[in-house]
């Protein structure tokens, strides 16, 4: 009866934990999918099944790229919560709640976390079962019989679990705790906590004390629910503990704009609350979905920026860093940075392989002509899930590069390319080339004008106007390039506004309806009394807020 | 397990497998991949395992069979996945009987019922065998970061593949520039950057770390070629930097700001200078000695701003004289190859080891060939000053890094004509002419492995043996051994 109750509790947690897990950490899940890569092909099969501990890599593996589905993560969670605690109640006699559900809540814990990696709980799972297992047949059958299937799992578990066999054994995580995720940085010792409860958890539940505890539980169904409710509370207090302690909500925002970014969810990224504006990355993913929407110019201020590095930050060696620049760099039409930086994100990835940034590999190199390179990523993402269809498109440009011309994205970039050979120099100097390529590209244009405007540069701001924004024709007359054919956007306007005499405001066509919003700022500024602090929420949104907070700064 | 799944397979298979008859004759080569076809080949290597390549037209077959046979000794492989995975024992059975011959390699395909043989191709096996083993980097070939690579050996008779050394135990360094004097395993050295920075030496079974930098002019050590005494080493010192180009299907310009020469004093930890290697109007860098160690050759160019003109670099092949004895370097420079007139650039000498022959590399400009398509592989006749490019080795693609085997029959160089990005080691067999044979890539256990493999093989060097030191051995004498500071002489 009190095991019934037990699976049946379980099942509930299990359902609470799902539930819990989406809503609080379905963007955890969706990161982690980028950690591998899993393959359909027998070769990949055999590079895994060919030694110890491959196999339940493998099988993480093939579990973690459906991660990359919203609920996926949080449901396979649940699974795994599920089937420890359940595992472990089944070997304490279901006599120790607080250990069973800690070991599995642990579980769903350490899940949640980037590094933690899912082999490890799979190998408990199995270690618990396959005990349950043994101790089944042991009550069922000769000891003899037992034994001869005890030995058989256990040779079954290494070749399954590996248990740190080899040097290209990579289960050996478990028992070194080395992480491929990130390996630049040191594992945390909590992936041992099941382990360590889950043993402690079948030592107590075998003490005397716990039979006398049986006895008064049978006694009164009250018991249960004195004996029940503090452990399960005590668990879920502990193991709450234990994820707040990993929690941090810049990390967090990270992740969630990470895979907004990774999904092309552009429009999420920009609505998305930030804990901070200080952490200028965050600001970073805001500014590059405004490039991406190829509105940079026109929003940018819709944001409240305090400098340059809110479009894009220096490399200091992080993955993500890395992998934001490359997708910065494309939006700037910067091929070759593009490249390295995808280059250097893979570094960090297992075997050197990110499905992810393949794609951005195979884009570049198609870009480049160097077909036979963009060949050999294709060729390894045709066999995946996810990847597959968008690898089969790129297929088709294979020995075709006329075709490049057919899709208006990767056209655009290659006509990027500069128009002479020059190695990349800095990132303002190398926009410069590509403006100076491609007359109808906005992505850097809009960074480098808003690079200028954010560092106050108002003299090279005006230079780039001239140079960049307008083509000069036989005739000396002057028209916008094809990139601004509707005119300069809001922010250059509302900062040429500030920069030229009055006269020069047609020239630089600033409409009639940014020298009214001027006008009511300035009427916005002098009622109260210059203090920007308390303008109305549209007026900090100008170019004309920014410049003035500023000088007040510096 | 999968030596015994294959040692299993093959078992099965060659119970069964017959050489079928063939119902059509193509004139067609078959396509396989590696491309094995008329190469030239050692009678130690490895089974040159192979697959029918992706072609749509190959995806039609049902079923293949290749024959290798060499004077009525034949090894039949069937295959429905396309792979042919020889036996090794078989493999090396019929290539020891096939010294100096050619062996006939048939390829049958099976489609609508039908056995179609392929145009028959010929291996020929030379005469001289080749150094046990290659040591090489392997490293992604990306360019600022490092998070796994190492240098390992493979033992060329089997796939068996060893680590020398790893970053996965010196904290995620970078490490380079293995080398070995005279193709000798027990005698050589490596560098390690950043974390555990220095040169670490190893002889007579015992490391050394010596701490590079010694003094302004000589603030590191970097490409190196020891002496053939054992007693020195030669080492340029260079201010390396890197960019990628812009347009440019080269991707990456390597370049240095600066570079010198100088010999490095093993017994004596001391540095070996001349004012003639180590003025700063000219760049020095790839020094390399002659076998009788008495002459050292180098690059040389004159220094240009960098990195604007770095399209005008072009390094000369020099060479100066060396008194191993005194350790004193001669008066007089002579150029071998002027590449300012020729416009051209050498880099990567290496003199075979009977000092008949130097391997270098030619391309357009700067000195890091190994980024540039246009670099190919030029022989120098050292006796009549002859030039002649190593035609039949020589590919589209990069051809660079070289090393001479230890009795100079064969050459391995790093080449990216597979896919355009990633190295493989090639080799090569030259004659007694000094010309170059159709080279074939380091063969695979699985033919499809180089298909999934994310990293390059950088700077192959052959051995005529194991290194028989341990990764650990290296982490070790990194993580703790104090480093030489070395001073000038």
């Amino acid at each position: 009866m009190m095991k019934n109750n037990v699976t049946f509790l379980n099942l509930i947690l299990a359902f609470l934990v799902i539930i819990a897990l989406h809503n609080f950490c379905a963007f955890d899940f969706m990161y982690k999918e980028q950690n591998s890569i899993f393959r359909f092909s027998s070769e990949y099969a055999v590079s895994y099944f060919n030694h110890p501990g491959g196999a339940i890599e493998y099988l993480a593996n093939f579990i973690r790229q459906f991660y990359y589905y919203p609920w996926v993560g949080s449901i396979v969670t649940g699974i795994l919560f599920w089937l420890t605690t359940t595992g472990v109640s089944i070997l304490t006699k279901s006599r120790l709640p607080l250990f069973s559900i800690t070991v599995g809540l642990l579980i769903a814990v350490l899940e949640v976390n980037e590094d933690y990696m899912m082999e490890c709980s799979l190998a408990l799972i199995l270690c618990i079962w396959c005990t349950n297992a043994v101790l089944w047949l042991y009550n069922h059958s000769n000891p003899i019989i037992t034994s001869i299937l005890a030995f058989c799992l256990l040779v079954l578990l290494f070749y399954l679990l590996g248990f740190g066999y080899g040097d290209n054994a990579n289960f050996s995580h478990i028992w070194t705790l080395s992480r491929y995720s990130n390996t630049f940085q040191e594992a945390t010792k909590e992936a041992y906590y099941p382990w360590g409860i889950a043993v402690l958890a079948v030592l107590f539940s075998r003490l005397p004390f716990m039979r006398k505890c049986e006895n008064w539980l049978s006694k009164a169904k009250k018991n249960v629910f004195i004996f029940y409710i503090p452990q399960i509370i005590l668990s879920i207090v502990c193991c709450g503990l234990l994820y707040y302690k990993q929690y941090d909500a810049n990390t967090a925002a990270l992740k969630r704009l990470e895979v907004r970014r990774w999904h092309n969810q552009w429009n999420s990224i920009i609505a998305e609350p930030l804990p901070t504006w200080d952490f200028p990355v965050l600001v970073c993913y805001k500014t590059l979905a405004l490039a991406k929407r190829g509105e940079l110019s026109k929003y940018l201020m819709e944001f409240p920026h305090a400098g340059s590095n809110h479009l894009w930050i220096p490399y200091n060696g992080a993955r993500y860093e890395a992998d934001l620049l490359s997708d910065i760099y494309m939006a700037q039409g910067n091929i070759a940075m593009a490249q390295e930086m995808a280059f250097n994100a893979m570094g960090y990835y297992k075997n050197n392989i990110n499905a992810r940034l393949l794609l951005r590999l195979i884009e570049t190199n198609l870009i480049y002509g160097a077909d036979e390179v963009a060949q050999k990523y294709i060729h390894l993402l045709e066999d995946t899930w996810v990847y597959a269809e968008k690898a089969t498109y790129y297929q088709s440009f294979i020995g075709h590069p006329e075709r490049l011309q057919e899709d208006a994205y990767l056209n655009e970039l290659r006509n990027c390319l500069t128009l002479s050979e020059r190695l990349t120099k800095d990132d303002l100097e190398d926009m410069k080339g590509i403006m100076a390529s491609n007359t109808s590209f906005i992505g850097a244009r809009d960074y480098y004008g808003c690079f200028l405007l954010l560092c106050n540069m108002k003299e090279d701001f005006l230079k780039f106007v001239d140079e960049y924004c307008y083509e000069i024709h036989e005739d000396t007359s002057a028209t916008l390039v094809p990139a601004y054919k509707d005119g300069l956007p809001k922010v250059f306007q509302e900062a040429l506004l500030l920069f030229v005499a009055q006269t020069d405001w047609e020239k630089y066509g600033i409409s009639a309806e940014i020298q009214q919003q001027y006008a009511s700022f300035q009427k916005n500024l002098d009622a109260v009394g210059g203090n920007l602090r308390m303008l109305p929420r549209d007026c900090m949104k100008t170019y004309w807020f920014y410049s003035l907070r500023y000088a007040q700064k510096s | 397990m999968k030596q015994l799944l294959y040692i299993l397979s093959f078992l099965l298979v060659s119970c069964s497998v017959k050489e079928p008859g063939a119902d059509i004759l193509s004139d067609s080569l078959p396509e396989i991949y590696p491309d094995y076809t008329f190469c030239t080949i050692p009678a130690n290597i490895a089974p040159l395992r192979f697959m029918l390549a992706e072609t749509a037209e190959n995806k039609k077959i049902d079923d293949a069979v290749a024959v290798i046979e060499c004077d009525g000794q034949k090894i039949i492989e069937s295959s429905k996945s396309y792979k042919f995975l020889f036996n090794e024992d078989d493999w090396h059975m019929l290539l020891q009987s096939a010294k100096g011959k050619e062996i006939q390699v048939k390829v049958y395909t099976h489609k609508d019922s039908q056995w179609t043989l392929h145009k028959p191709f010929q291996i020929k096996v030379a005469d001289e065998e080749i150094d046990s083993h290659l040591a090489y980097r392997l490293i992604p070939p990306g360019y600022d970061l490092w998070y796994q690579l190492g240098i390992y050996q493979r033992d060329l008779t089997s796939y068996k593949e060893t680590a020398i050394a790893v970053n996965r135990l010196t904290d995620h360094n970078c490490m380079n520039c293995h080398s070995f004097n005279m193709q000798n395993p027990n005698t050589m050295m490596l560098h390690m950057r950043k974390d555990h920075g220095g040169t670490y030496i190893r002889k007579d079974g015992k490391i050394e770390k010596i701490n590079g930098k010694v003094d302004e002019e000589i603030p590191n050590m970097v490409y190196p070629y020891w002496h053939p005494s054992g007693k020195y080493i030669a080492f340029s010192t260079n201010d390396t930097h890197q960019k990628f180009h812009m347009k440019d299907k080269n991707r990456i310009e390597v370049f240095d700001n600066k570079s010198n020469v100088f010999v490095y004093d093993v017994v004596n930890h001391q540095a070996i200078t001349t004012p003639l290697l180590t003025d700063s109007i000219h760049f020095e860098t790839f020094p390399t000695f002659s076998p009788d160690g008495k002459t050292l050759y180098y690059c040389s160019a004159p220094s240009k701003k960098m990195p604007d003109e770095y399209q005008d670099v072009h390094y000369s092949l020099c060479k100066i004289s060396f008194d191993a004895e005194k350790g004193t370097f001669g008066t007089r420079i002579d150029t071998l190859y002027n590449a300012t007139t020729q416009e051209k650039s050498v880099s990567f000498p290496r003199v075979s080891p009977d000092g008949k022959w130097l391997v270098f590399t030619l391309s357009n400009y700067g000195n890091f060939s190994i980024w540039h398509k246009d670099a190919d592989l030029y022989i120098y006749n050292l006796a009549t000053g002859e030039i002649k490019p190593l035609s039949a080795a020589n590919s589209e693609n990069v051809d660079s890094y070289h090393s001479w085997s230890s009795k100079g029959h064969w050459m391995v160089f790093s080449s990216r004509r597979d896919d355009g990005l990633y190295t493989r080691p090639y080799f090569t067999y030259i004659d007694a002419k000094g010309q170059s044979h159709k080279p074939f890539m380091l063969p695979q256990e699985d033919p499809s492995f180089y298909a999934d493999f994310m990293m390059s093989y950088n700077i192959p060097e052959l051995i005529n043996g194991p290194v028989t030191a341990t990764p650990e051995e290296f982490a070790e004498a990194a993580l703790h051994l104090e480093g030489q500071n070395v001073k000038r002489k």
